[in-house]
């Protein structure tokens, strides 16, 4: 069931990038062209007014965009903050967005924000609880969302299935639909010890509207998603696999640290592309 | 309470557990959280990205105090101030004021000032979006309403006091310079920032111009902000033709975005001056 008619499953916006300001100017002059799409972070458009609101129409312009938010917080026991999907709705609307997503984790009670994407234990009361808010938030904002899968660095000792089954568990049963970061993927399956493939497997194919590529930190010990270098090697084989088993959804990177000239992201998106395209053909 | 968290806490208390272990408001560590190093990547991370948003939001501060005592003041503002902010861009919004409170020598009150100084820049950087009124806008205003006019300054609008000139130390530092020495307190000096253009702009004001501006911004009309001009020692012809000066070169700065006959209806640099 379809009720919010967004985007059709065999669609896809192609290869993406996240926006940053640091890449404002470098996008407007040279309109890369190895770039079908961007993807804006929610937060820093729910401004006033300024510069941030002026670059983001000025390419809103020329390139669909979607919205990726860090604060609806949806795995909060708080109550949902109406305030702010209110503002989010507004500036979707604005700008036509493809899709709006966030992330399946919690980031505060006590009308406190960690600003942090803490994760969920996985039990049948973590799953009543979310599935009931994103229902709550799909009516609010007017449109399905996209759920994403967190990198995570500990576990519940009482969550009773794997993190895969609860997110499959929660899209269906909210009837939303998934953004798969396919590092955070392999980031928490490294940290947690489990096979990323059955993660990939666990996914139902016809929900996953969007995937994430990005570079982490491997100190050892633990893997940290820290968006501030290269996709590594192991990460875009992994993408390979996710390519083949969920035909064309839309791919981008995110780089939010040590942010490279505009062109070395864009070379690095091409190196997605070949991979994506060659998986899709497969498929087809 | 380690049987509970075996056995799982509902998931209100797991959250608040979690999160005062993280605030570092409880010292008992999150039974049911399992691994220790991945829970200290939360714990790190809480300050590190307060930091971050930090020194984005006041650089010359950070600078001026360097890192080691700029993430103690970040320390101790983030347990003094946690988050309430759907967005991680107002969490600074309090920091001039607990800076006050933290450096209470004299001769570090200049601190909160040119952190104040940093705020409104930031302020007025992505504050609401307004066209400017332009010159002919005045000459369409007929001479007998020119008293009871009020106006509508542009919402980038911002107006400080200073008495330690941090704008000297906060130019010094951002244009790469080295720090200025530590300057006495003095008379409270006016100035302005607002945006022109995207562009954030900031000048000194005249005592008398900045009270007249700040009536006006009072929703007070021309002819109140006269009165006030006159009563401050200025002469009663002078006045209204100080105003009409100032709001000539106020309309050709940008700074106004319509005007009023008393009901709402109507709508319609200089040298010390700099861009941030």
């Amino acid at each position: 069931m379809n009720t919010y008619g967004s985007q059709q499953p065999g669609t896809t916006l192609g290869f993406g990038l996240g926006l940053r300001r640091e890449h404002y100017a470098a996008v407007l002059e040279t309109r890369p062209r190895g770039v079908d799409w961007f993807e804006v972070l929610t937060e820093n458009y729910l401004v006033d007014g300024g510069k941030p609101l002026h670059f983001l129409e000025a390419i809103r312009a020329d390139y669909p965009m979607a919205m990726h938010g860090v604060s609806l917080s949806i795995g909060s026991t708080d109550p949902l903050n109406v305030d702010y999907l209110r503002r989010v709705r507004t500036l979707a609307d604005r700008i036509e967005a493809a899709w709006v997503s966030d992330h399946l984790c919690w980031t505060g009670v006590g009308a406190t924000n960690l600003h942090d994407l803490m994760p969920l234990p996985f039990t049948d009361e973590a799953l009543g609880h979310v599935g009931a808010r994103v229902r709550q938030a799909q009516d609010l904002l007017g449109r399905q969302i996209l759920l994403e899968n967190v990198s995570s660095y500990v576990t519940y000792a009482h969550s009773t299935m794997p993190e895969w089954e609860f997110l499959r568990a929660v899209a269906e049963q909210s009837d939303c639909l998934i953004l798969l970061d396919i590092n955070n993927v392999y980031v928490s399956a490294r940290n947690h010890g489990f096979d990323p493939v059955s993660y990939l497997d666990g996914m139902p194919a016809g929900r996953v509207r969007q995937i994430h590529l990005a570079g982490h930190l491997d100190r050892g010990d633990i893997i940290i998603d820290t968006h501030d270098r290269a996709v590594i090697p192991a990460v875009f084989e992994l993408y390979e696999v996710a390519a083949r088993r969920f035909g064309p959804v839309a791919t981008m990177i995110e780089r939010d640290d040590d942010i490279p000239p505009l062109e070395t992201l864009v070379a690095e998106l091409n190196a997605v592309r070949r991979i994506g395209e060659r998986a899709w053909r497969r498929v087809a | 309470m380690t049987g509970t968290g075996e056995m799982g806490w509902p998931l209100a208390e797991l959250q608040t557990r979690f999160q005062d272990y993280v605030l570092r408001n409880a010292e008992e560590y999150p039974a049911s959280v399992t691994g220790p190093t991945g829970v200290a990547v939360y714990t790190e991370a809480y300050l590190l990205r307060f930091i971050e948003a930090l020194t984005t939001d006041y650089p010359v501060l950070h600078q001026l105090l360097g890192d080691s005592e700029f993430d103690k003041l970040v320390r101790g503002y983030a347990l003094a101030h946690p988050s309430r902010h759907f967005s991680i861009r107002w969490f600074g919004r309090e920091l001039p004021d607990f800076l006050r409170h933290t450096y209470r020598l004299a001769a570090e009150s200049y601190l909160a000032e040119l952190a104040l100084w940093e705020w409104c820049l930031g302020e007025s950087f992505d504050a609401a979006d307004s066209p400017a009124v332009g010159a002919e806008f005045l000459q369409q205003i007929p001479a007998a309403h020119w008293p009871l006019l009020r106006l509508d300054f542009h919402p980038s609008v911002r107006r400080l006091e200073q008495r330690f000139a941090a704008v000297g130390i906060w130019r010094a530092l951002s244009s790469g310079g080295s720090v200025p020495k530590v300057p006495e307190a003095g008379s409270p000096k006016p100035w302005l920032i607002w945006r022109h253009d995207l562009e954030v702009l900031y000048r000194p004001l005249d005592p008398a111009e900045a009270r007249a501006m700040d009536v006006l911004r009072g929703n007070a009309n021309l002819s109140d902000a006269a009165e006030v001009l006159i009563a401050a020692g200025i002469d009663q012809e002078s006045a209204p033709l100080k105003l009409a000066g100032w709001l000539a070169s106020w309309v050709a700065q940008g700074l106004i975005a319509g005007a009023r006959i008393q009901e709402p209806g109507i709508t319609g640099d200089q040298n010390d001056g700099g861009s941030a």
